[in-house]
């Protein structure tokens, strides 16, 4: 999958499960700005993990790893094309 | 008494030291501030005719403004009813009908209620912009009530999970926090670094350290490496977090030792072995567990200082006792596995709804828990699941009924079942079984009007279609804890 990709599942779940009744967002939107919290952030792991097979290990629990669902993808992307 | 006097007298004896600091923001207010803010907040309410006894809520994240907002609030004798800012609108629309909210306190950003009175603003000091609203101004509540002399209600389906609202007097949370502090000693010269929901821990912690003179250090940003960066600059000697944090702690290493804390105390759910093994190798300071009940305060503390194994809570913390019971309400030796029963001052005072004083719902004196364990020869207390049905995400309990109750809700719907699946880092992770009138619903509707209605904690990961959901030959849905759980789970 590319990362416009992955970050569209993203952004479909995080707009079905979390801002179900808030603002949708889109792949460039800051998630914190959002709304989003440490609860949801870890929906969000929940759903990477069961899509793409990780669970992101702490050290990258980051700002910058977490900022919008395409920074998200394209940690994820990275991952699983380690080069 | 008044818990707001604790405030008080640390402002008294410690006006130019610090009460609270955002470590993210660095904002601080020092004791005397902390008092003048809270007086500030106190006469503001009273001014919109807020009197002793009324239930008004607090909505506010956690944040400087809090604390003096959750004092005022106390000071004018009014009953503090929690309202975590994550809730959604028909969570909190439940709570204000449940416990018949005068009014609420809440934070600038809050939603204004539809259709309630006007909101009056606080328009300077720490909490400027935060707004008062009247819901049901002339609710009187019962009688009973009224004679007691009540601080906080919260919110929860209590331990029956048909029980709602559990009120807290000031003298029993006085008692808890005295029985706490004489085994975990916060003094005047305590940094304690805060990373939990302020929403729910506020009762007995927060107001111990107020009434020690304590700093606390409030930490916004909870990711990891945050907390580690928050720790090396501001060198706690306290760390009061919930098994998630200090396994994602853990799992940065390796690290220099925390040559500054003190004490670190795991709470709000149960910690594992390896969890421990991990942190205390990296950072070198032993993991303690509290036991924490809303019903009790925390009854048991284990410091680890006796030799208490890692996984046990510990023993009761003194003007608390501790017994294990069969289901024939037999009264069991040390070793034997039994339903867990607290007594001491520290017990909750009431049930809200449906109204019921604690003297009937105890037996001698004795709450049941629902919590199954069995004390040691030594008087420590090891836990080995719940009696009743309970999922716990990172630390959050709740009962699967009340999903169960939002999913049937749902156009479709014949029945569901909601359980915890066991998950390694949260614990457990909330999961759907539905049954459904036709084939083909919509199950990402499903999940949008559960995300509506529910915190995203208690909104189920997975909804799978079944044909029925099991039940026990009485017909109630088997739960996984209709036989005791080990409880070696995250």
């Amino acid at each position: 999958m590319e990362p416009d990709q992955i970050a569209d599942a993203l952004t479909a779940f995080i707009n079905t499960n979390i801002m179900a009744r808030g603002h949708p967002v889109r792949p460039n939107d800051d998630l914190e700005a959002a709304g989003l919290d440490s609860m949801a952030l870890l929906k969000v792991l929940l759903f990477i993990e069961a899509e793409f097979g990780f669970w992101i290990p702490d050290e990258d629990l980051v700002r910058d790893t977490l900022r919008s669902p395409l920074a998200l993808a394209n940690y994820i992307r990275r991952r699983q094309s380690p080069s | 008494m008044n818990l707001a006097d604790f405030l008080q007298s640390s402002a008294e004896r410690l006006s130019d030291r610090p009460a609270v600091t955002d470590v993210g923001s660095g904002g601080s207010l020092t004791y005397g501030q902390l008092a003048r803010e809270a007086e500030r907040v106190a006469a503001f309410l009273r001014a919109q005719g807020v009197e002793p006894r009324q239930r008004i809520g607090l909505m506010a994240p956690n944040s400087l403004a809090y604390l003096p907002a959750a004092f005022g609030l106390l000071a004018t004798g009014a009953c503090l009813t929690p309202l975590a800012s994550h809730l959604t609108p028909a969570e909190t629309a439940q709570i204000m009908t449940e416990v018949q909210l005068n009014g609420w306190l809440s934070w600038p950003a809050a939603d204004r209620l539809p259709g309630a009175e006007g909101r009056a603003i606080l328009s300077s000091g720490a909490c400027d912009g935060f707004g008062f609203q009247w819901t049901d101004r002339g609710a009187e509540g019962p009688a009973e009530f009224q004679q007691l002399n009540p601080a906080f209600i919260r919110f929860t389906s209590g331990t029956t999970a048909s029980s709602k609202g559990v009120v807290l007097s000031h003298e029993a949370t006085a008692a808890r926090v005295e029985a706490a502090d004489r085994v975990l000693r916060f003094g005047d010269r305590d940094r304690i670094l805060w990373v939990l929901p302020l929403a729910y821990h506020f009762a007995v912690t927060i107001v111990a350290y107020v009434r020690a003179g304590a700093h606390i250090l409030l930490c916004p940003d909870t990711l990891p490496g945050a907390l580690v960066d928050s720790i090396r600059r501001f060198r706690p000697s306290v760390l009061y977090a919930s098994p998630l944090h200090f396994e994602r702690l853990g799992n940065l290493g390796p690290s220099e030792p925390l040559t500054t804390v003190r004490l670190c105390l795991s709470t709000s759910a149960p910690i594992t072995p390896a969890v421990i093994d991990r942190f205390e190798s990296v950072y070198g300071v032993p993991v303690g567990q509290a036991y924490g009940i809303i019903e009790a305060g925390l009854p048991c503390i284990n410091l680890r200082t006796e030799g208490e194994p890692p996984t046990s809570v510990g023993p009761p913390v003194p003007g608390y006792e501790i017994a294990v019971f069969s289901d024939e309400g037999a009264r069991l030796a040390s070793g034997v596995l039994g339903e867990v029963a607290v007594r001491g001052d520290g017990l909750f005072s009431a049930y809200y709804r449906p109204w019921q004083l604690r003297e009937r719902v105890t037996r001698d004196g004795w709450f049941m828990t629902g919590d199954i364990g069995w004390l040691d020869r030594a008087g420590a207390l090891s836990l080995k699941g719940r009696k009743k049905a309970v999922i716990f995400m990172a630390g959050l309990k709740f009962f699967p009924e009340e999903v169960e109750d939002c999913i049937n809700q749902f156009p479709g719907v014949k029945e569901s079942r909601v359980f915890g699946r066991p998950h390694a880092r949260l614990g457990e992770v909330p999961c759907a079984e539905v049954v459904l009138d036709s084939s083909g619903r919509d199950l990402d509707a499903l999940r949008a009007h559960c995300a509506r209605a529910l915190s995203p904690y208690k909104v189920p990961f997975e909804f799978t279609v079944v044909e029925a959901v099991p039940r026990t030959p009485g017909g109630k849905i088997l739960r996984r804890t209709e036989a005791p759980v080990p409880v070696e789970r995250p």
